[in-house]
């Protein structure tokens, strides 16, 4: 069993982290303002559109890497604060046990029994589409997962001798909780995260696509690949590109993570 | 003038096990134990795996609920007190266990480690006093500084049991129980293990309960012994007495049962 | 009558894959019907030992030397040679027996399964002969044994029952891994005659332990292990008198201590 990380998936996801956090300094095009000259271009050398535009002259590669850019921010925000809610709700109900664990678990299981896309319409219609509104319904959502992983370890760090030890050392709960139960977690809480920011991503992409998430011209890149499908018969490297960077991002992360949890035998 | 109330005392003790399965009676664990130990006194409860000696500690802990009689710490019982009350009396009293390595929490270093007991609630920060505390119990135990940033994976079960003795001690505790604390060493650590209980205890005049089935270890630490056998007392006295001369046939049996590296006694073949 | 020794190393030597060796040059034989204790600390290499004569040492190591075991050398011996010989002509015995027994099935069906496979009998048979094995190790109730879980049963039952299962195939070297280590002294004891009569049916066992006191108990000849070297090896009872080398004599200090008996002079 190989201890060491993917390689190809760390190269590919440095490479996609770097170009989104980069894009501002890269490249003398932005990704919003139209050019009505140069409208439609194939990839070419001149006037650095290494990628072509699309039908508002806008370049592509620049676009390109603002939706990985923002696909990122909302998967990268999201997943933190899902991660934060759902560590602290599952070690709280797997270190209390009994009625807490109940109530705590039967809210989650509620939860999860909501239908997402409409809860994320209905969101919509009363708010508007809003690229936070994206934020906290998709971040309201994944939180479920990484409770029941949570929980799960904590009811079996739960039994072992140190945990009694800090017990009889007169340590409150949440001291424990914090101090020696949550160390133990840090590695499966990579795992999750690693496995959560492609869901998040797939699931952004999906919104937008549909129109939920985000609003023109801000990018991502669900908005992409809707536009590129819309344009695919004429342009089929509109709907390509999107296509591509989705796959790669999505895959290095689910590679990433599964070495993750082979190195922590979950 | 009313003497002091012992320092732990239990009165008619009982644990019963939980029946697991439908067909399985609930055991009784632990039957009518009474014992006692003063301050700056040592008790050992000796007897053989089954016979209790877990679960009578961790009834004096409070770790388990009695199903019959009390367990007295400074002459209160324990039944009574709320949970912040028994956490601050549970400093009076603190552990090592058999396991170093399974009782220091893998993922933190030996500093955070034994300052533990000093920073019960969740805002307790570690400062630089708290650090100096930890460098004195360290080498207290025969620790250099060096160790700090160490966690328990990279320790030997020697070096790990001295840290939880470390971390046993730094609240200084009025009763150590100690639950077969070198069993897990190798033989040529046990004495040393030991003898640096024993100098701590007198050191730091602290009442000493030492569980084991090592009978040897209980005539190196402690006055008095009490032997268990199968959740109840067979007999209990003077370490020295008893063990010279046992008044219970099975104390006698434990005591035959001991091996010895003697040339004299070593190598019977006609083992029965 | 001549007899060979039943098991002779020479210059056997194991290497980890990153190149710390872990048992250095030794030499040694067992004879038939002999005990030989192998004492060292943790981390001398003893369990090491054991398991490369069974081939199964840490993947990446390398052997070098010999092991000749009843006229077949086990060092560097490939599978075919050595699966034959385990759990038959050598068994092994492991210190913590609930990490060897599976906890999801009985004893009995654990037992009988090893019966069918290394005696080859059937169901029927196979039952009668662990039956009778049980029986022979003086254990209780073999009957209602076989019905129970490892979780079930105390550890010092446990550690009996693993005894009889390695020898029911009546192997001509066991090779024990501090066996009584766990163990309370009662049941240590019991181990420990059990062994011994093993040895007065013929079989040789190497018994590896940090315990001079196990040693002292039955243990014919000793060896004495150092981080991967042997200091000194003889008599148990010379040993125990005068110990030639000065780390057998720390050790035995330590255990003369323990027992409260005046170090040696």
């Amino acid at each position: 069993m190989s201890r060491s990380l993917p390689r190809a998936s760390l190269v590919l996801l440095g490479l996609l982290i770097s170009a989104a956090v980069l894009v501002p300094w890269l490249s003398p095009h932005d990704y919003f303002t139209p050019d009505w000259d140069h409208t439609e271009l194939p990839p070419q050398w001149s006037r650095g559109h290494l990628l072509g535009t699309d039908e508002l002259g806008r370049d592509l590669l620049v676009r390109l890497m603002w939706s990985c850019r923002i696909s990122l921010l909302v998967a990268g925000v999201a997943s933190l604060i899902s991660l934060v809610i759902g560590l602290a709700w599952g070690v709280t109900a797997g270190y209390f046990g009994g009625r807490v664990d109940s109530i705590l678990m039967r809210v989650v299981d509620v939860l999860y029994s909501v239908p997402f896309t409409p809860f994320v319409i209905v969101l919509t219609v009363l708010f508007g589409r809003d690229l936070v509104l994206l934020f906290i319904a998709i971040g309201a959502v994944s939180w479920l997962d990484i409770a029941r992983v949570t929980r799960a370890q904590t009811l079996g760090l739960k039994e072992r001798e140190f945990i009694i030890a800090a017990e009889v050392a007169g340590l409150t709960p949440w001291a424990i909780m914090w101090r020696h139960i949550v160390p133990n977690l840090i590695g499966i809480t990579l795992v999750c995260l690693t496995l959560t920011i492609p869901a998040v991503v797939t699931t952004e992409a999906f919104l937008s696509y549909l129109g939920l998430g985000a609003q023109s011209p801000l990018t991502s890149l669900g908005v992409m690949l809707a536009d590129g499908a819309a344009q695919m018969r004429s342009r089929p490297l509109l709907l390509i590109l999107p296509a591509v960077v989705l796959i790669a991002l999505v895959h290095s992360c689910n590679r990433l993570g599964d070495a993750l949890k082979d190195r922590h035998g979950l | 003038m009313t003497p002091a109330p012992p320092l732990l005392e239990a009165r008619a003790l009982g644990v019963r096990s939980p029946g697991r399965r439908f067909r399985a009676e609930p055991v009784e664990l632990l039957r009518g134990v009474d014992l006692c130990v003063q301050q700056g006194q040592s008790l050992a409860v000796v007897g053989e795996s089954g016979a209790g000696k877990t679960t009578l500690v961790r009834a004096l802990l409070r770790l388990v609920r009695p199903s019959a009689g009390q367990v007295l710490v400074g002459g209160q019982d324990l039944a009574i007190l709320s949970p912040q009350e028994l956490r601050e009396q549970r400093r009076l009293i603190q552990v090592v266990f058999q396991d170093p390595l399974a009782s220091l929490n893998p993922a933190l270093d030996v500093l955070t480690l034994v300052a533990d007991p000093l920073r019960p609630g969740l805002r307790s920060p570690l400062t630089a006093a708290l650090r100096e505390r930890v460098v004195e119990q360290l080498s207290a135990v025969g620790l250099g500084s060096q160790y700090l940033s160490r966690r328990a994976g990279q320790l030997s079960g020697g070096q790990a049991q001295r840290v939880a003795i470390a971390r046993a001690l730094i609240a200084e505790p009025a009763m150590l129980i100690c639950d077969e604390p070198v069993s897990a060493l190798d033989l040529a650590l046990r004495a040393q293990v030991l003898q640096l209980l024993d100098h701590l205890r007198h050191t730091r005049n602290l009442a000493l309960l030492l569980v084991t089935h090592d009978l040897h270890a209980a005539r190196l630490l402690c006055e008095h012994t009490l032997v268990l056998r199968r959740g109840a007392v067979v007999e209990q006295g003077a370490t020295a007495a008893l063990l010279t001369n046992p008044a219970a046939d099975y104390t006698r049996a434990l005591l035959g049962a001991m091996l010895s590296v003697d040339p004299g006694r070593a190598g019977s073949r006609s083992v029965s | 009558m001549a007899s060979e020794p039943l098991l002779r190393l020479q210059a056997y030597s194991q290497v980890r894959a990153d190149g710390t060796p872990v048992l250095q040059d030794l030499s040694f034989e067992l004879g038939r019907g002999e005990i030989l204790g192998v004492v060292g600390e943790s981390g001398s290499g003893k369990s090491q030992l054991l398991l490369g004569l069974l081939g199964l040492a840490m993947p990446g190591s390398r052997v070098s030397g010999s092991a000749c075991f009843d006229g077949i050398e086990l060092a560097r011996a490939p599978e075919p040679v050595l699966r034959p010989l385990r759990g038959r002509k050598i068994a092994m015995l492991f210190q913590d027996p609930l990490l060897t027994w599976n906890p999801c099935l009985t004893l009995g069906s654990q037992l009988i399964e090893t019966a069918r496979l290394h005696l080859g009998s059937d169901s029927g048979t196979a039952r009668a002969q662990v039956l009778q094995a049980l029986a022979e190790a003086e254990l209780p109730d073999a009957g209602m044994l076989l019905d129970r879980y490892p979780h079930e049963i105390s550890g010092g039952m446990r550690q009996r029952a693993l005894l009889a299962m390695s020898v029911l195939a009546k192997p001509a070297l066991l090779l024990a891994d501090e066996p009584t280590t766990a163990l309370d002294p009662t049941t240590q004891r019991r181990v420990l005659a059990r062994l011994a009569s093993l040895r007065e049916r013929g079989m040789s066992i190497l018994l590896v332990t940090h315990d001079l006191g196990v040693v002292a108990e039955i243990a014919d000849r000793v060896l004495v292990l150092q981080q991967g070297v042997i200091v000194e090896q003889g008599a148990t009872a010379q040993l125990l008198r005068a110990p030639a080398s000065a780390y057998a004599r720390t050790l035995l200090d330590a255990a003369r201590q323990m027992e409260g008996l005046p170090c040696l002079p």
